[in-house]
């Protein structure tokens, strides 16, 4: 379910690295309880705008307003991160614990929590996420893809109102993208957890409410509908060079499906 | 060629039981074979790329490697440390006994194909995107002229265009005799890319084969062309699903079908 208050406003934000403009002019609101996908090719600046939803970075020009504070105000950067968490695409950047559980359990000390639940936090989280076996290992010794897993929840144990993921699932295998993927889909219906999924791969953006794409350091927004999906388009291609015509409506795998199976004669 | 005879491998543990981070590995890749990779995370893929490429020993059995090999880690940007991005991927060719000259020729060459011309060559690798860290350090390895390559998951965070582009410098490195060794979670590249496929499963060696019938033989390993040929097939189309092994397979399976109606 989308709701309508606002908690996140990009607006007219520019970025500069030194003489380079990353970001230039974009706007962009997200709201509590929205599931956004960014996409956008190398360069394109998604990571840059990522550092700005969480004031990592403060943007050249513009301003990003978190929940009602502009990330520009450093007295509300605490208030700011606590209701914006970052993944990191390289997981190797953010694990500092020498377990997976004292890992977790860094930012929910840092906000002060008592130990008693912080155990009952850190057990639901790693039972989420896959990881309960791997709890008292040393995050050193895990893969490339349970470390994306264990940063993703080190992030969600603190219970952020929105989770910026920065290409966080790629070294992610088929059954730990799915984990996740239906975990942060479950918290955005259910607790209304804001999600900003930024991707390389369009198949997971359109399971999004909007799709921000991000090209050249400009913004546009797009509805998950406007987007075929990237299989159904190859196959298409493929199967109009073998003379087969498929009208221009069929667009999904559903659609797709429909379509071949009644000879062509029902409509799409 | 590389060849693994009963090899195990165990990460040194601090006080704790050792978990076998592979275990009775036993395999021969012959020179030229383009080999995709593929497991669950922590099935010992970044393990055995290190012993493939020497930088681990193993702690039983042997390894025979003929040849010389480059590696690319996940997150190869990491690697990055000189100034600029031309002496960055001149290092290893330099390395290699290159002249100064030879070793900007090969390195150019590397960064073009790799869609990084000359306004990238001065600037400061670390300043640059993430994808465009990435493909400088892939640059790097290309860069080394290595008999065998090996890459551990070299398209996480790069768009489908230079993932693209990249898979055919391999494809075209490989028919040149190159032996491409390269782990991804996609079993559509790999099928679309790749000829040989080796599947780990839980430190073991599950299969090792045709891309093909490799995917056949493990339901888990089922692609997006099979997943949806099997769909086709459910709903009342009759073809034979497990031979949609790419998109283009699945397309004639489609056409041949439609033809004979």
């Amino acid at each position: 379910m989308t709701r309508s208050r606002t908690l996140i406003e990009v607006k007219a934000a520019s970025y500069s690295y030194k003489n380079t403009k990353v970001l230039s002019d974009v706007n962009l609101t997200v709201n509590e309880g929205q599931f956004a996908a960014v996409i956008g090719p190398n360069g394109s600046g998604k990571s840059t705008l990522s550092k700005l939803l969480n004031a990592l970075l403060i943007p050249s020009e513009g301003s990003v307003i978190v929940d009602g504070h502009s990330t520009a105000d450093s007295s509300f950067v605490y208030e700011i991160r606590k209701t914006v968490g970052l993944v990191l695409q390289n997981p190797d950047n953010q694990i500092i614990g020498d377990t997976v559980e004292d890992d977790v359990a860094f930012s929910l000390e840092n906000m002060g929590l008592l130990p008693s639940w912080m155990d009952q936090i850190i057990t639901d989280v790693l039972s989420r996420t896959g990881l309960s076996d791997l709890r008292f290992r040393n995050p050193r010794e895990l893969s490339g893809g349970q470390k994306q897993l264990l940063a993703i929840a080190s992030v969600l144990a603190m219970k952020p109102k929105c989770i910026v993921l920065d290409e966080a699932l790629s070294m992610l295998d088929k059954d730990g993208r799915c984990t996740v993927l239906s975990l942060l889909h479950r918290l955005n219906k259910t607790s209304g957890l804001s999600v900003i999924l930024i991707t390389q791969d369009v198949q997971d953006a359109l399971e999004a409410d909007v799709i921000f794409s991000l090209e050249g350091g400009k913004v546009t927004q797009f509805s998950a509908l406007d987007f075929p999906s990237p299989f159904v388009a190859d196959l298409v291609s493929e199967l109009r060079k073998r003379n087969l015509s498929i009208p221009s409506e069929v667009v999904s795998d559903d659609s797709l499906i429909r379509y071949l199976t009644c000879g062509g004669k029902c409509g799409a | 060629m590389i060849s693994f005879k009963n090899v195990s491998f165990c990460y040194p543990s601090y006080g704790q039981e050792p978990k076998k981070a592979l275990a009775d590995v036993s395999f021969t890749i012959p020179d030229g074979t383009f080999v995709g990779i593929a497991g669950n995370m922590g099935s010992g893929k970044t393990t055995l790329c290190s012993l493939m490429s020497g930088l681990l020993k193993p702690t039983s059995g042997q390894i025979e490697r003929t040849g010389s090999v480059s590696f690319a880690m996940q997150f190869p940007e990491n690697q990055l440390f000189e100034g600029t991005v031309i002496k960055d991927v001149m290092f290893g060719p330099l390395n290699r006994g290159l002249s100064e000259k030879e070793a900007r020729m090969i390195s150019e060459k590397c960064l073009a194909s790799l869609g990084l011309g000359e306004s990238f060559f001065d600037r400061n690798p670390l300043r640059l995107s993430g994808g465009e860290k990435r493909r400088v350090a892939l640059a790097g390895i290309l860069s080394m002229d290595a008999d065998t390559i090996i890459l551990d998951e070299p398209c996480a965070g790069l768009d489908p265009k230079w993932r693209d582009r990249l898979y055919g410098i391999l494809q075209d490195l490989n028919r040149k005799g190159k032996t491409v060794i390269i782990v991804s979670h996609n079993t559509d590249d790999i099928a679309r890319y790749c000829r040989t496929m080796l599947y780990l499963k839980s430190s073991e060696l599950a299969d090792i084969g045709n891309v093909g019938d490799v995917i056949c033989r493990h339901e888990e390993l089922e692609n997006s062309s099979m997943a949806f040929a099997r769909r086709l097939s459910e709903a009342g189309m009759e073809i034979d699903y497990k031979k949609a092994v790419t998109t283009e397979d699945l397309a004639s399976l489609i056409a041949d079908r439609q033809s004979s109606l």
